[in-house]
């Protein structure tokens, strides 16, 4: 299943200026658990996906919220001359296909 | 102001951004609840350094003018100091001292007679350099130092003031704070703050109420959020019949735009919420409580920003709609672009070596660029920018006017239209100046040596 078909929420913003965020809300307690145990073990497919070193990865998981945070650093800071996407908000894209 | 510890706090941000234009209706039902304080945030850094560098504002006058009269009328009414955070989209002392006026030339238009403060947190480039070489600025995890003589280049650096500063001025007796760049969720707390409510209450409000509605179901920031902030508590609630704040919403909102929603870092302290509990109120409100910490065993550290200027911008759109052109694009534009690069190389123009040049194609990669997992166009058209940036507009200008022509007569295989043009432009012209282009110095903190000694504070009096 990919992930985009596993969420009710699935978002990217800048947080800050230097920091990428995806904020991931899971359809159910089964989903949330696939993913947690997926990708706490694999850190480094998660940062593969999203273009950055495993170590640069930071993975909250939030059971009672059935959510999940994942925050990477930005390639460039918001708005540098070789940004592409001031706001960081349609970075998500880079998450909707991963295996859940 | 009353002083030590109150019963009840109650704040009003009024939407997620001064000039959003919350409804009449909501505001009025919000006023009838009788806040004892009127908040918004004027300010962002999502929008990038230009509104920095250039001191510009992503909202209109008008806009901002609008809301902040409904806001001075009701305050007026009310006896709720007014409170705008991050004035004019950056925060700089220029951004207070145009909020100021806006704010006087609606006392005079209203009959109002407000104290005004004018809270200042502009620094002088000069200046953080010297705290930079005094050790005094601290890199941001996984930000690079800064590297001596950076912070002096700036065009302009703000730094986020805690919520000091502006409990001083409401303590003070202002009926309006209008503060330069500060923690967005200092200027809701401050209120509370200074009518002696638990710091982690004032604070978790704070967090909350930073992007008005956005925090209620359906989310809206360009809508009331209510809080009535205790000890034991803080109740959250949209006074827009139409939205209702649910325990998910209200946690889902802790999370936004922050890098961590078990914790938040402001100047004072670290806000730790991994043990705070969301619950339903009512159908519409929600109650936020549990074990939550404001830690004040930090080293009082203010966010820094500044803009540095790398040159000037311009740029032209096209639209691709050769089906061969289409298909082949993958394939056809990387050679497109190297023999773009040799031509402007044979025409030897000064200081093209330092400029940028890109060709963003949406329709294939023009997001993601070298991370986007599909390697093909899937659809029928694309549309290409092409963008330079150099260190003069005429040089940006110059160099786009060369690479817009190259690129419209580009040949590639397959060609059927000989050289009538590879691009349909939407405009004419069809090259666009955009202006100074800014980047973020690297992130970092400054360490002040006490909560407003790099603040400025002006009160101004308007007499009836």
């Amino acid at each position: 299943m990919r992930l985009v078909d596993a969420v009710t929420v699935l978002r990217s913003k800048n947080a800050g200026p230097y920091h990428l965020t995806f904020d991931i809300f899971f359809r159910d307690a089964a989903a949330f658990a696939a993913f947690s145990e997926k990708w706490a073990s694999e850190p480094e497919s998660l940062g593969a996906s999203l273009g950055v070193a495993s170590e640069d990865v930071r993975l909250e998981l939030l059971a009672t919220l059935g959510a999940a945070k994942v925050t990477v650093p930005r390639a460039n800071s918001a708005g540098a001359a070789t940004d592409t996407d001031v706001l960081g908000c349609q970075q998500v894209a880079l998450m909707m296909d991963m295996a859940l | 102001m009353s002083s030590g510890v109150a019963e009840e706090t109650r704040v009003l941000g009024v939407s997620g951004f001064l000039g959003y234009g919350f409804p009449e209706q909501s505001f009025e039902d919000a006023v009838a609840r009788r806040p004892q304080f009127i908040v918004c945030d004027a300010g962002t850094n999502d929008a990038g350094p230009y509104y920095l560098g250039a001191g510009a504002s992503i909202a209109s006058y008008a806009a901002c003018k609008r809301d902040l009269s409904l806001m001075m009328v009701a305050g007026a009414a009310l006896g709720a100091p007014v409170i705008i955070g991050s004035a004019w989209t950056s925060g700089s002392d220029a951004g207070v001292d145009l909020m100021v006026s806006m704010a006087q030339e609606i006392a005079g238009e209203h009959g109002l007679a407000p104290r005004i403060a004018a809270v200042y947190s502009e620094q002088s480039p000069k200046a953080m350099e010297a705290m930079r070489a005094a050790g005094r600025i601290v890199a941001l995890p996984g930000q690079p130092d800064m590297l001596p003589g950076v912070m002096e280049e700036s065009t302009r650096i703000v730094c986020a003031m805690g919520a000091e500063p502006i409990v001083a001025a409401l303590q003070k007796g202002a009926d309006v704070v209008i503060a330069g760049r500060a923690s967005d969720a200092a200027i809701y707390a401050a209120g509370p703050l200074a009518r002696g409510a638990a710091p982690e209450r004032a604070w978790h409000a704070g967090r909350i109420l930073e992007c008005g509605a956005c925090a209620a179901d359906p989310g809206d920031s360009a809508d009331c959020l209510f809080a009535t902030v205790t000890n034991a508590d803080v109740i959250l609630e949209p006074t827009n019949a139409e939205l209702r704040c649910t325990p998910s919403s209200v946690a889902a909102h802790a999370m936004y735009e922050t890098s961590s929603c078990l914790e938040a870092r402001e100047p004072s302290g670290l806000l730790v919420l991994e043990n705070a509990v969301y619950e339903a109120a009512t159908d519409r409100s929600v109650r936020i409580s549990g074990h939550v910490e404001f830690k004040t065993d930090v080293t009082y550290s203010m966010r820094v920003e500044g803009a540095l200027h790398r040159g000037y911008r311009a740029i032209s759109v096209g639209g691709i709609r050769d089906p061969r052109l289409v298909q082949d694009i993958h394939t056809a534009l990387p050679l497109i672009e190297q023999d773009v690069r040799r031509r402007i190389e044979i025409m030897g123009m000064p200081g093209y070596e330092g400029s940028l040049m890109r060709l963003i194609l949406y329709g294939l990669n023009g997001v993601l660029g070298s991370r986007e997992p599909h390697t093909v166009a899937m659809g029928h058209e694309l549309a290409l920018v092409i963008d330079v940036v150099a260190k003069t507009q005429k040089l940006a200008d110059d160099i786009l006017a060369l690479a817009r022509a190259y690129v419209l007569h580009a040949d590639f295989p397959g060609r059927l239209n000989a050289n009538a043009g590879n691009l349909a432009f939407p405009f004419s012209p069809s090259d666009v100046p955009l202006g100074e282009v800014y980047e973020y110095l690297p992130g970092c903190v400054v360490l002040p040596d006490t909560p407003v000694s790099l603040i400025r504070s002006e009160f101004h009096e308007i007499s009836s």
